[in-house]
């Protein structure tokens, strides 16, 4: 597996972050070794005798009831709610022009 | 007078009971050490007036007779744990001005108990690491030895417990967040079974992993503060309905005739103390067993798969679009953009980009849930051991702790860092750390042995 400078700055860009070129390159390296590193440990046959383990909790998990059991709450729900924000609304830059 | 705060959580709570000296009273003590030892930086957000008026509330409250388990005593909580009105900031610039409008169900529960909240302390951001160096806010210094790391990522409430500016300290676990500090600082650290504690306003790096814990002087305080955090909460999804078990009453001091496990693959670096103490239990009249847990050496790949991927997710809500610090753009996407940069350090910034590639197709498939896979290995090397012991004993974290220069240039990538500790957090069951540096590790759901074994093992001279 082998991982470039461009692989690492799209990833970048799906978790809405920059990342300069030098630096992805850098990263790109790291990050081929420790994967090529990785592969080699999950190449242990044991692994297809077993389920993945997606959680430690081992009991059934129960869901609540899709009801209500608050609301109401808009003034404290845009209580931290960044500059801009009116009455009933967050707000954010134009997206339609 | 004595200076109250020398005296352990459960000294505390009998002299509150028996009127030796007032909540207020040992408050205000403590309230002057954090003052006097600000230098250590243990604390993002003290709460002196909260802390005196919540004091003041105990105080009448024991008057009237109606004292709960912690009633009066001062706390600590780590700032990943969500205190509504109180600012929380899981040590990242993103959430330096976020003041929730909620409680964590954990912490709820303390101040229901009658704890005194003295502030929020230091952690690694978004508590990704184990040495307190990457806060928004700055270095946190362990008080044994200043130009040294108090470890993490719970390293405040290490700190600030350690060097006795609070009776005991709120912590979370994902991958030994807890018992790393807890063995840097030489105190105790506990974080029972998955489940046992809700997660409902803790701040999320990877779900499947963290945990809610607590930090303390001694074991026996450890039990005090964690038995109110336990406990059913239908805000949780994966918090256990299960009767929560009697901690503190648990603690016999007697282990004669049990089974305790040695496993090899935790021995192979061993601090001083490791062969006396060995000596110590087998006096006390346990039998000690060697257990063999082979896919050990896997934890830390494992765990760097599932925690980033996960992190990944979690992370995606800071958008500044809701709450948190925005910086402004011109489109939407710039602004998350900007946002985002400006808001996350570094170390934060890289496990999200690695984790996005987990959560590819491609990542998916070939890394994250084989990784999954071989999750049930090491959880199936604990069931066996369980069949044989009904703990497991080995050192916590058996190097001494680095520099802040020599963290700064990844002394916590050393594989003696934290392998002993991951791999009970991959798999979910009660581990603590003795205040002289050695781990016990229980089954699921039985928090109650391995407090009692750990209250023996701090017996030890």
């Amino acid at each position: 597996m082998k991982i470039d400078k461009n692989t690492i700055k799209e990833m970048a860009f799906w978790v809405r972050v920059r990342i300069p070129d030098e630096e992805a390159e850098v990263m790109a390296g790291e990050f081929t070794e420790t994967l090529n590193w990785i592969g080699e440990r999950l190449k242990n046959p044991e692994i297809n005798t077993v389920p993945p383990m997606v959680s430690p909790f081992d009991e059934p998990i129960t869901l609540r009831k899709d009801e209500v059991t608050d609301g109401d709450k808009v003034e404290s729900v845009l209580k931290n709610a960044p500059e801009g924000a009116t009455e009933e609304y967050f707000s954010v830059p134009k997206m339609v022009e | 007078m004595t200076d109250l705060t020398n005296l352990t959580l459960s000294a505390t709570l009998k002299g509150l009971e028996n009127k030796e000296f007032s909540s207020v009273d040992v408050t205000k003590a403590y309230l002057q050490k954090m003052e006097d030892l600000r230098r250590l930086n243990a604390f993002i957000t003290e709460t002196p007036e909260h802390a005196l008026e919540m004091a003041k509330a105990s105080d009448e409250h024991r008057a009237k007779g109606i004292a709960g388990k912690l009633e009066g005593a001062p706390i600590a909580i780590k700032d990943m744990f969500c205190t509504k009105g109180i600012r929380t900031t899981a040590a990242s610039k993103i959430l330096s001005n976020f003041v929730p409008e909620f409680e964590a169900t954990t912490t709820e529960r303390l101040w229901q108990a009658g704890a005194v909240c003295l502030g929020k302390t230091n952690t690694d951001e978004f508590a990704m690491g184990s040495s307190t160096i990457t806060s928004y806010f700055g270095v946190t210094h362990n008080p044994h030895d200043e130009t040294r790391v108090p470890g993490g990522s719970s390293g405040g409430s290490a700190a600030a417990v350690a060097a006795h500016m609070c009776a005991a300290a709120t912590g979370t676990e994902t991958g030994g967040s807890i018992r790393h500090p807890a063995s840097f600082c030489q105190i105790s650290g506990f974080k029972p079974t998955y489940g046992r504690c809700s997660r409902y306003g803790v701040v999320a790096y990877a779900s499947s992993l963290d945990e809610p814990g607590v930090l303390a002087r001694t074991i026996e305080d450890c039990a005090h503060m964690i038995e109110p955090m336990m406990g059913y909460d239908p805000k949780d999804s994966t918090c256990s309905k299960r009767e929560v078990p009697d901690l503190v009453g648990a603690l016999d001091k007697n282990i004669k005739g049990m089974k305790i496990g040695i496993p090899k693959e935790y021995t192979e670096l061993v601090p001083d103390n490791w062969e006396p103490a060995l000596q110590f239990l087998k006096e006390q009249g346990a039998e000690l067993i060697d257990v063999d847990m082979p896919h050990t050496e896997e934890a830390g790949m494992v765990y760097y798969v599932i925690s980033q991927g996960e992190a990944t997710t979690n992370l995606a809500r800071y958008d500044g679009a809701r709450y948190g610090v925005r910086v402004e753009g011109k489109t939407l996407d710039e602004m998350y953009m900007n946002t985002r940069m400006e808001g996350f350090g570094q170390e934060v910034r890289n496990r999200m980009i690695l984790g996005t590639f987990f959560t590819s197709a491609k990542g998916y498939n070939d890394y994250f849930v084989p990784a999954q896979k071989m999750r049930s290995l090491i959880k199936q090397d604990f069931d066996k051991a369980f069949e044989k012991v009904d703990v497991l004993f080995s050192p916590a974290v058996p190097i001494k702790p680095f520099t802040i220069e020599e963290a700064k240039h990844g002394a916590a990538k050393g594989r003696f860092n934290d392998n002993y500790l991951m791999p009970s957090c991959l798999t979910g069951v009660p581990a603590g750390c003795a205040n002289n540096g050695l781990q016990v590790i229980g089954r699921m759901w039985d928090d109650a042995t391995v407090l009692k074994v750990l209250d023996v093992v701090e017996m030890m001279k």
